[in-house]
């Protein structure tokens, strides 16, 4: 039992560790899917699973993978989409493309503030590497169009 | 801190909260078929195994997970169904308790990378297939993450189960629900990731058995994964067991690259692993039975434990390419053969995670 109360005082540090202090930073669902679902395997995008089905296997996840309560909430809120997470009126909306396929995972505002940074159209283009890795079904051409659209929305009034 | 007091803290948490106010159920897991082709004379190119094993996850509100994953095989021995999993986790303000039977938290393979869909290889590593390792335990455990800033996070497990069994000085690394004596097994694993791409693991379990004549088992994993937005996997364990009558050591280390930067060949993933593994003090012949069922997804006898161990290291390469019809549907090819005698084996396979 001396190897238990090692292990369980231990597991009590780490316990401790988890103040508010070190855990109040927002986090980001989309970054969190990113970094932890793929520690392990390939991604599935959030259109695989019903709400219902992602708040059960989320949990599981939360189980697997170890992750903290703030994670779980913070991929719930990225996995379990609205009816559209993209503000109707947002002019982004406009894009058939985007309306397709970026406003199922992210909001407008979240793209906007990307826009804002001024990104030219290669880095769209590396963007949507990344995010066909993470199931967005975009072809070349499809990819090559939406990025350049969305560079040329920064210059746009 | 006994692990009766952990259960009543874990109902006292749970009665605290407030009234579930919603249920959610989900039904995944996965399946395989396989095809095998030895290579040496003599032999009949043959289809392996099939199976599916379904994960059944209910969700009472937001602290509480049923969970129970079945693995239904056909194979050698005709129909087997296995219950490789059941657990109620109860989250009780940030840790996680389980009760039941869970996947050994010792080393990541059993845990997490196991499933056919997820496994990079359609073997399991070579440590993993020797005989001495336990796939499963019935008891408790409690884990809990920290995060430290926004790229640090630390994890902890540490649980308790019945421990060993047997009665004579060779283990029996089953998930048993009797005991012989009232020294429990106790094990966990403390891992770190410094930033999200990288974690670094150390783990352990140790149990007793055979009260009459008493003897110990000691298992210890080192494990370290470097993983980039699901295009690069490198990872390496490496196992070491020990009990008065024998022990061994053992290692794997595998890379893995889905060609994402090529979008012509982005469906594709080269993948390699090496594995060794040798017995220490004499030969190592303690079959672990949850493990051997394990093993039966693999197909035919390719698959199975049928190492004996001697002081004589064994050394595996595996080469595979694996072709992903989509994230969760892969085709899987790998061509397997050991240094010292050389038979080689191809084995195909498809692998669906639902």
């Amino acid at each position: 039992m001396r190897t238990l109360g090692l292990l369980v005082l231990s597991f009590g540090g780490l316990a401790l560790a988890a103040s508010p202090a070190f855990t109040a930073e927002p986090l980001d669902g989309a970054r969190i899917y990113q970094e932890q679902c793929s520690r392990c395997h390939q991604p599935r995008t959030p259109a695989d699973l019903s709400p219902s089905g992602w708040r059960a296997a989320a949990f599981h996840m939360r189980v697997k993978a170890n992750l903290t309560r703030a994670e779980l909430e913070a991929l719930e809120a990225f996995l379990i989409p609205e009816p559209t997470r993209s503000v109707p009126t947002s002019p982004l909306m406009a894009n058939p493309l985007y309306a397709r396929e970026c406003q199922r995972c992210h909001t407008s505002e979240r793209v906007e503030l990307a826009i804002a940074s001024g990104r030219d159209a290669a880095t769209w283009s590396a963007t949507f590497a990344r995010m066909r890795a993470y199931g967005a079904q975009l072809t070349d051409d499809e990819a090559n169009t939406l990025a350049t659209w969305l560079a040329t929305q920064a210059t746009t009034p | 801190m006994s692990p009766f007091l952990l259960l009543a803290l874990t109902a006292s948490a749970a009665a605290q909260q407030p009234a579930f106010g919603d249920t959610s159920f989900h039904l995944g897991g996965y399946g395989w078929a396989g095809f095998d082709v030895p290579i040496e004379e003599g032999t009949t190119p043959e289809f392996g195994s099939v199976g599916f094993a379904p994960i059944f996850l209910w969700r009472e509100g937001d602290r509480m997970l049923v969970q129970t994953e079945l693995e239904i095989v056909y194979g050698t021995d005709g129909l087997d169904v296995a219950l490789e999993y059941a657990t109620l986790d109860v989250d009780v303000g940030g840790p996680i308790v389980s009760v039941g039977k869970f996947l050994t938290p010792v080393g990541t393979f059993m845990p997490r990378l196991h499933p056919t869909w997820i496994n990079k290889m359609i073997l399991f590593p070579l440590p993993y297939r020797v005989g001495t390792f336990p796939m499963s335990h019935v008891g408790l455990s409690v884990q809990h993450a920290v995060r430290l800033g926004s790229q640090t996070r630390i994890m902890g497990t540490v649980f308790v189960d019945n421990g060993p069994q047997g009665t004579g000085d060779t283990p029996m690394l089953v998930p048993s629900v009797t005991d012989d004596d009232l020294d429990k097994g106790v094990g966990g694993r403390l891992s770190v990731q410094p930033v999200p791409e990288v974690e670094l693991g150390v783990s352990g379990y140790t149990g007793a058995w055979n009260p009459d004549d008493p003897h110990r088992l000691w298992l210890g994993v080192a494990d370290a994964a470097w993983t980039r937005a699901a295009w690069l996997d490198v990872r390496a364990e490496f196992l070491a067991g020990s009990w008065d009558a024998g022990g061994y050591l053992g290692g794997w280390a595998q890379g893995a690259w889905r060609i994402r930067q090529v979008q012509k060949l982005a469906f594709l993933e080269p993948v390699l692993r090496f594995g060794w593994a040798k017995g220490l003090d004499g030969s190592v012949d303690a079959p672990s039975t949850d493990v051997a069922t394990a093993l039966k997804p693999m197909g035919g006898e390719h698959g199975a434990s049928d190492y004996e161990l001697t002081t004589e290291p064994i050394y595996e390469f595996c080469y595979g390419l694996n072709a992903y019809l989509r994230n969760n549907i892969l085709v899987k090819a790998n061509f397997v053969h050991h240094v010292e005698d050389w038979s080689p084996t191809i084995h195909l396979s498809l692998a669906y995670g639902y």
